[in-house]
C-alpha cells in the first residue's frame, strides 16, 4: 500500500519475475546474452542508487525480492509472468516451478501465472491443464519469440495457439499476457508486429479472454493503440515504459498522454518487471508525476489520483478478482 | 613507380567510407547507423575495406541488423576504388550467420531459408512509410500548430526538417513539384480527415523516438556513454 497525505493507494505490480540467469545455470551464450541485455536495460533506465551488481541481477535471493517489492516498495499484490526459455537455461529462465515456491510460500502475496508453447502440442497441453489445476492459474504469459530446436519463434494465430486458446476459455484461464520478442517465425516479418494480437483478440472478446500486451507493444507503441482503440478487451502492461519517467522523463510523459488518449485509464496496467527495475522508485516518481501543460492542451488528456489509482492497481484487481481494502 | 596520368593506387580513405556509412541508416529508427554510433571499427587496406558494426543489444532483431550489415556492405562496395568489402556483425546472436552470409552475397531468404518466407522488402517499404509520416510531422510541427491542411511544397521553408520530408518523398517517389501538397499519406493520397492523419502520425513519432532514445540508452548501458557519437539527444 502507497501511503502519503492519509491517501493509501492499493498497488499491484502486474509483472514480476524470480529468474535465475546465473552462468551456473547457463546454457549457453544465448543465456549469458540474455541476462547481458536485460542488464543494460536495468542500468540503462535505473537511477544509480538502484542499480545493482551483475552477480546480484543474475541471482537474487528470495529475501531481496520480498523486501524490494512488498517492504520497501509499497507492492500489495505481485503478479508472476513465467519465461521459460528453456533453451537458454539448464532449468529454465523464471520457471512456473521456480515463482510457485515464492507463491506457496506467500499465498496472499502472489498471483502466479502460466506460459504455454504451442509447438508443444497435445503434449504440451496436458502439461498445461495440470499446471492451471495444480497452481489455480487464472492468467498466462505467451513470449511468442521463444526459442525451441531450430525453432525462433511462433504466432498467437498458428492452429494449435489457437486450440491452446480454446483450452484457456474452458479452464477459466482468462488473462492473457503477450510478449512480443526479436524473433518469430517467419523471420523476414516485423516480430514486434502485434497485429495477431488484434485476431485473436477479436476471435475471443465474446469468450472473455482479456490480452494484456506486455510493454505496450513497445517498440510498436503505434501499432499496439491502434489495435487497443478497436478491440475493448486488449490491456496495456506498462512494463519498460513506467522507468522511463526517471530517465527519459518527457519520453514518458508523451507516451503516457498518448496511451490516455488511446487506450484510456481503465485499460493500463502499472508493472516493475522486476528485478529489472525495482517498484519503489518509480511508484514514488509517479505518484509525484504530472502529465505537462504543453501536452495536456496538445494531446486533450490528464492523469488524476483517481486515474494513478486505477493504473496503479484497481484495473489489475478487477481482471483478477483482488479483493481490495476499503481504506484504499 | 609514378606514372602521370595512370591510377594512383591507395586513394580510398578511411574517411571516405565513414561519409559513405553516413547514409546508411537504421531502417526502425530512420537514423545513420555513424550517428547512432554502431559503426565501430572502419579500416582500409588497399582497396580492401573492412568494417565493424555493433548493435545496442545482443538481442536486437535479425532482419534489421541483416539490413544494416547488407546496406553498409553495398555503400562500401558503391564507392569508387574499392575491390573487396566485409562488414562484420559483432557481439550479437545472429552475428556469424548474418556476417557469413552478407559478405558472400547471399540474399536473407537463401540465409535463413529455413526461418524466411521472402525477403526483407516488405519490412524495409514498411519502416519507410513509418519513416515519412514522422517526417511529414516534424514538418508540419515546426511550422506551429495548427498547419494549414491546403499546405504546399513551395510553401515550407528551407530548414533540416522540411529537406528531410522532400528527400522521402523523392525516396518514395511522390509527387515533390511545387504545388504538390504537403500532407498526404505515404502513398501520396490526399488524407480525408487530416486531425486523424495527424493524430496518428504524432504517435507514430512518439513511438519511433522513444524507440531511439531507449535504442541510444541501451548502447551506451553496453559500451559506455564515450561512443556514441553524434545524434541530437
Amino acid at each position: 500500500m502507497y501511503t502519503k497525505g492519509g491517501r493509501s493507494i492499493f498497488i499491484v505490480d502486474g509483472h514480476v519475475h524470480f529468474w535465475d540467469g546465473s552462468p551456473a545455470n547457463q546454457l549457453n551464450r544465448n543465456g549469458d546474452g540474455w541476462i547481458r541485455c536485460f542488464y543494460d536495460y536495468h542500468k540503462n533506465l535505473s537511477p544509480q542508487e538502484y542499480v545493482w551488481p551483475l552477480e546480484l541481477y543474475q541471482k537474487y535471493p528470495e529475501e531481496r525480492m520480498m523486501r524490494d517489492l512488498f517492504e520497501e516498495g509499497y507492492v500489495d499484490v505481485a503478479i508472476f509472468l513465467p519465461t521459460n526459455l528453456k533453451d537458454f537455461y539448464k532449468k529454465g529462465f523464471n520457471t512456473i516451478e521456480q515463482d510457485g515456491v515464492l507463491k506457496e510460500k506467500h499465498p496472499d502475496k502472489f498471483i502466479l501465472n502460466g506460459s504455454f508453447d504451442p509447438r508443444d502440442e497435445a503434449e504440451g497441453l496436458k502439461k498445461f491443464e495440470q499446471e492451471v489445476r495444480r497452481y489455480n492459474v487464472k492468467g498466462v504469459k505467451l513470449y511468442t519469440a521463444e526459442w525451441k530446436g531450430s525453432s525462433k519463434g511462433w504466432k498467437l494465430t498458428d492452429p494449435w495457439a489457437r486450440r491452446y486458446l480454446d483450452r484457456c476459455v474452458e479452464l477459466g484461464v482468462l488473462n492473457i499476457h503477450v510478449h512480443a520478442g526479436p524473433t518469430i517465425w517467419p523471420l523476414n516479418k516485423d516480430a514486434f508486429d502485434v497485429a495477431p494480437v488484434d485476431e485473436v483478440a477479436t476471435a475471443y472478446r465474446d469468450a472473455g479472454l482479456r490480452f494484456i500486451v506486455e510493454h505496450c507493444g513497445l517498440p510498436r507503441i503505434e501499432d499496439f493503440c491502434w489495435i487497443a482503440v478497436q478491440e475493448p478487451n486488449v490491456y496495456a502492461g506498462l512494463a519498460v515504459v513506467m522507468p522511463f519517467i526517471h530517465a527519459r522523463p518527457r519520453y514518458f510523459a508523451e507516451v503516457m498522454a498518448e496511451l490516455l488518449w488511446w487506450v484510456g485509464e481503465d485499460r493500463l496496467l502499472f508493472a516493475s518487471d522486476y528485478a529489472l527495475w525495482s517498484p519503489k522508485w518509480i511508484i514514488d516518481k509517479f505518484m509525484a508525476f504530472e502529465i505537462p501543460a504543453d501536452l495536456k492542451e496538445q494531446v486533450g488528456v490528464n492523469l488524476t489520483l483517481e486515474g494513478k489509482r486505477k493504473i496503479l492497481g484497481l484495473n489489475a484487481a478487477k481482471l483478477y478478482n483482488i479483493q481490495v481494502p476499503v481504506t484504499a | 613507380m609514378t606514372v602521370s596520368g595512370t591510377p594512383v593506387e591507395n586513394t580510398l580513405t578511411e574517411e571516405e567510407v565513414w561519409a559513405t556509412l553516413r547514409t546508411v541508416i537504421d531502417p526502425e529508427l530512420d537514423r545513420s547507423i555513424v550517428d547512432l554510433g554502431f559503426v565501430h571499427d572502419v579500416k582500409v587496406s588497399g582497396t580492401d575495406v573492412r568494417v565493424e558494426l555493433r548493435l545496442p543489444t545482443y538481442w536486437c532483431a535479425p532482419n534489421f541488423s541483416w539490413l544494416m550489415v547488407a546496406d553498409a556492405r553495398e555503400a562500401i562496395l558503391a564507392l569508387p576504388g574499392v575491390g573487396r568489402a566485409s562488414v562484420e556483425l559483432v557481439d550479437h546472436h545472429a552475428a556469424a550467420e548474418v556476417t557469413e552470409a552478407v559478405n558472400a552475397g547471399r540474399s536473407f531468404q537463401e540465409a535463413f531459408a529455413e526461418h524466411a518466407t521472402g525477403g526483407l522488402e516488405d519490412l524495409r517499404r514498411t519502416f519507410r512509410r513509418k519513416a515519412f509520416l514522422v517526417r511529414q510531422e516534424r514538418v508540419l510541427c515546426s511550422l506551429g500548430h495548427p498547419a494549414p491542411a491546403d499546405l504546399t511544397l513551395k510553401d515550407l521553408p528551407s530548414t533540416p526538417e522540411a529537406q528531410a520530408y522532400l528527400a522521402i518523398r523523392a525516396e518514395l517517389g511522390l509527387d515533390c513539384s511545387p504545388g504538390a501538397p504537403v500532407v498526404t499519406d505515404a502513398e501520396g493520397r490526399a488524407v480525408q480527415d487530416v486531425n486523424a492523419h495527424l493524430r496518428h502520425a504524432r504517435l507514430v513519432r512518439i513511438s519511433l523516438e522513444s524507440n531511439t532514445a531507449l535504442c541510444r540508452g541501451l548502447f551506451d548501458a553496453r559500451y559506455g556513454e564515450q561512443e556514441a557519437s553524434g545524434g541530437s539527444r
